[in-house]
């Protein structure tokens, strides 16, 4: 097949103008939705307390020595946790790329866990696992029989690195290691028919090739870090350890400074800008500065035979899933435990659970509405972004080369701006809109949409990419119009793509904190804010109760996103070439 | 059964423009051929609509249809990777353009089976499209694409993913299915065997444009231009300045010898134009005017399996004569028929 042929034949007419005129609706809600708030923050942040145009909450607010600091602070922090995401990722991906060892796959499927696992469950299983009457302590206290709790972290700086460590790991696992295996070996084997030792091979020629994904993977667990909330609000607990993000909630929220923490935003807005553009930058080396043609000899993954090795692999596995798996058993074992009595020793009882659901609590309907409104917000959210994201796609598939920028901005965008600054910015127009009397719950909907669509856009289009252009070609030669051939062509090959990326984006609005949180405080609850306002009151055993329901929600998502990816429809011809 | 009238359509890319006007009479099998990227592709895609002409005008019986959408051309296009629905069974696939139509249910069942039958694959309607071979999934890309009833059937390259064996047996059962329902048909191949064995016309394109139009025939045996007589099929290309009237043998009653004029310096003929003397031969030299060209090297044979290809080296010229068997000789008279030669500037 020749490309330049192949590549004109994608732009038959009539099928473009059709795609033209179904995604431009599409584009120009999602811009809306996303730029609305935005303009409303940034003119906040530029107009003072007068009503006039100014750089002073900006230049007032950078003049502040507690706004520095917690600059600072936030820094800091995100380099510290990207430090130890690094520590603890690198020779997991050093393992995986290089090996093939009994428990490979478990550790892979456990390193997807955090991508889909809800900040605010970390949070709690952090506080139930590492806690001073944790599971951890309360372990190593029957071991040793010590007359103290050994480990007393929460509420401090090692809490939230540690929270951040365990939370990001995974990317660095990832992306490295993926990498890694498939960087071409014959560099390695040229430096060692040259005569260079193995160590001075890994110095000069593999960290080298290796940097552009290890900046790449760090840059975006830093950015990750930049904007984390649930951690530390939760976790840091106090004035010393509050971020950017944490701040723009208090001052929106609890302070009730709109145009300050508008001021903030902008400064968080502009950070993140600056990350964001190293992180693409830093992708686009990824991508370049390797040649990945299939002639290349790859890394095959043997079996390892040293006893250190063996060592080495069996306490890494150990590691990551006592490391990851026990927070989260911690969640689901501390829900089973009720004390019967006021005094009384901890039984195993399904109380917490029937407490969550009976009428006579006081917290019942809290519990029953938050999840009602979680599912119900996850509906509508998921659903209006696949919708969108299927028209975009379709586009961008279909379109040049120029069109592709649209997904590129789409996927940055939502980067640049947090999730703290959208609820922000949706606050403010349920403030603007109030005297319309719009329920809230659509604009929590309409900020998850903004949050998901980047997450349901990039589970589409691989998908809708490897549709065959000639599909569609031959669909409209047999007489078919172009918005038929969508419906009887495109959405039936689409339909698992789709399904996987109405369950991601399910999973991302359930667990979603920050937005909700700054956009309605504590008048819409969902499921992760009640379970932040359990934690806050020491509620452990309720907020377990409800942990270890979003757990299972999220542990079906998962794996029926796996389920989706086996069905996969096989577009057959391609198998006989 | 349509017929198609194209004339002077146009388009252009930045690395590619594409000219050409052409008429396809009603019921004919058309190939178009040419070397990749000569726009044969291209120009199906322009017929069928998936491409739009900057200039020019297509013509359906008479009716312009330069502008009409692709799904209302009723232009069949058969793509060479087939392009079956993969989440169809083979039932679905051939129903599918009937079911645009808002046939009955009971006829289109019915109308699948016949399909089935003419592309001889009768039974297969419940078949998954993964499970299908590459020459089964060429004839049920067929039988769809006959399934819209077309007025035109363009084929591109469909048999350029298969076998030789099966090809042989598929370009036939294309043939017979042509001539079975008499539907006009444009074939795109760039195997010049196909597009002599298969077709009424044939046309050789190059670079966007139309080289020549004829029969099988007339563009092997007669091509208009040295790059289709090199095109569709070997040969020898000669520089005529180093021929005199010496070597030239001709029956005294013609009065027209070999005519040097110097715009048309090269000469070409085919392989088995040319006829080897050697010591000792049968040449019946005055049968009909030829080139004689005596004692020339032979420098190498290559089996062909019923007769050899002979290189000859002869006055630093390279020719190419068939011989029925095995040379022995190292050195060799060769006379070309001047009816054969055909002349190049």
């Amino acid at each position: 097949m020749k490309k330049a042929e192949k590549n004109t034949a994608v732009t038959a007419f009539q099928s473009n103008r059709f795609y033209t005129v179904v995604s431009a609706p599409a584009i120009a809600v999602l811009l809306l939705l996303f730029f609305v708030p935005l303009l409303i923050i940034l003119s906040k942040g530029f107009v003072s307390n007068e009503g006039k145009f100014t750089v002073g909450l900006i230049t007032e607010a950078l003049g502040d020595p507690y706004v520095l600091r917690v600059i600072m602070f936030t820094i800091i922090q995100s380099a510290v946790s990207t430090a130890g995401a690094l520590a603890i990722g690198l020779p997991g991906a050093y393992l995986l790329s290089h090996y093939s060892f009994r428990g490979k796959r478990l550790v892979q499927a456990v390193a997807t866990i955090p991508f889909i696992l809800p900040s605010i469950l970390v949070v709690l299983g952090f506080v139930i696992f590492y806690g001073n009457t944790g599971v951890l302590n309360t372990i190593l206290i029957k071991l040793f029989n010590l007359s103290e709790p050994p480990i007393r972290v929460l509420y401090s700086f090692s809490a939230i690195i540690l929270a951040h460590t365990f939370y990001n790991f995974p990317i660095i696992l990832s992306i490295v290691a993926n990498y890694w295996q498939q960087l071409p070996l014959r560099p390695e084997q040229a430096a060692q028919s040259l005569g260079a030792t193995k160590s001075h091979i890994f110095r000069t020629i593999t960290l080298p090739r290796l940097l552009p994904a290890i900046i790449s993977a760090s840059t975006l667990v830093f950015l990750f870090c930049f904007s984390s909330f649930a951690i530390l609000l939760v976790l840091g607990g106090g004035p010393q350890f509050t971020t950017l993000e944490v701040e723009i909630y208090q001052r929106a929220r609890m302070a009730g400074d709109i145009s300050g923490s508008s001021a903030l935003a902008m400064i968080s807005i502009f950070i993140a800008l600056i990350l964001v553009t190293f992180y693409s930058l830093s992708q686009q080396k990824m991508k370049g500065s390797e040649e990945f043609s299939p002639s290349q000899v790859h890394r095959e993954p043997r079996r390892m035979k040293s006893l250190p090795m063996k060592v080495f692999i069996s306490s890494y596995i150990l590691f990551t899933v006592i490391f990851i798996l026990g927070p989260l058993l911690s969640i689901t074992y501390r829900s089973l435990f009720a004390q019967v009595s006021r005094s009384g020793p901890m039984v195993f009882s399904l109380d917490n659970y029937r407490l969550l659901f009976s009428t006579m609590s006081k917290g019942a309907n809290t519990s029953l509405l938050s999840i009602f409104n979680s599912v119900l917000i996850a509906f509508g959210a998921s659903f209006i972004s696949v919708t969108l994201g299927v028209l975009l796609s379709s586009r961008i598939v279909s379109g040049r080369r120029k069109d592709r920028v649209i997904l590129e901005v789409s996927a940055m965008l939502p980067m640049v701006v947090s999730s703290v600054t959208l609820g922000l910015g949706y606050y403010m127009i349920s403030v603007i809109s109030s005297r319309w009397n719009i329920n809230k719950i659509l604009f929590v909907v309409l900020a998850h949409v903004v949050i998901t669509s980047p997450f349901v856009l990039r589970s589409i289009l691989p998908t809708y990419r490897r549709i065959p252009a000639s599909y569609q070609m031959a669909s409209l030669t047999l007489g078919a119009s172009a918005s038929r051939t969508f419906w009887k062509i495109d959405l039936p090959l689409l339909r698992n793509a789709l399904a996987s990326a109405g369950a991601f984006g399910f999973a991302i609005s359930m667990g979603e904190l920050q937005a909700t949180l700054t956009l309605a405080d504590s008048r819409i609850i969902t499921l992760p804010i009640t379970m932040y306002r359990l934690i806050g009151s020491y509620n452990f055993a309720a907020a377990c109760a409800l942990g270890t329901i979003l757990m299972g929600v999220c542990i079906m998502i998962f794996l029926s996103i796996e389920y989706l990816k086996k069905g996969e429809v096989q577009h057959g011809f391609s198998s006989h070439f | 059964m349509g017929s198609l009238l194209i004339s002077d359509i146009r388009v252009s890319y930045p690395e590619f423009s594409l000219e050409l006007s052409c008429e396809i009479p009603q019921g004919s099998l058309v190939s178009i051929i040419g070397p990749s990227g000569c726009g044969k592709s291209t120009t199906l895609q322009l017929i069928s609509g998936l491409l739009s002409v900057n200039a020019g005008k297509i013509e359906l019986n008479g009716e312009d249809i330069t502008q009409k959408e692709v799904n209302k051309r009723n232009i069949a296009l058969v793509f060479q990777d087939y392009a079956l629905f993969p989440h169809m069974n083979v039932e679905k696939n051939i129903a599918y353009p009937m079911k645009l139509k808002n046939m009955k249910r009971s006829v289109i069942r019915r109308e699948v089976k016949e399909y089935l039958a003419l592309v001889g694959l009768t039974g297969y309607e419940k078949r998954v499209i993964s499970e299908l071979s590459g020459g089964e999934k060429q004839r049920i890309a067929l039988a769809r694409a006959l399934a819209s009833s077309p007025e035109i059937l363009l084929l591109d390259e469909p048999l350029s993913a298969l076998d030789a064996k099966k090809r042989k047996h598929l370009r036939q059962q294309i043939r017979d299915i042509h001539d079975t329902t008499g539907i006009t048909t444009i074939y795109v191949t760039h195997d010049q065997e196909e597009a002599l064995t298969l077709s009424d016309t044939v046309i050789v394109m190059r670079d966007g444009k139309i080289e020549q139009i004829g029969t099988p025939q007339e563009v092997y045996s007669t091509p208009s231009t040295l790059f289709v007589a090199q095109f569709m099929g070997e040969g020898t290309l000669m520089d005529a300045s180093v021929l005199s009237s010496e070597h030239l043998k001709r029956q005294s009653s013609h009065t027209d010898g070999l005519q040097f004029s110097p715009d048309k310096m090269n000469l070409f003929f085919r392989p088995e134009s040319g006829i080897l003397v050697t010591d000792g031969g049968v040449f019946p030299p005055t049968l009909f005017d030829h080139l004689y060209l005596s004692d020339a090297a032979v420098t190498h044979q290559e089996y062909r399996g019923s007769r050899y290809l002979v290189s000859l080296k002869w006055k630093e010229q390279s020719l190419i004569v068939y011989s029925p068997r095995h040379l022995k000789a190292d050195r060799v008279d060769v006379a070309i028929p001047l009816k054969d030669l055909i002349w190049y500037s």
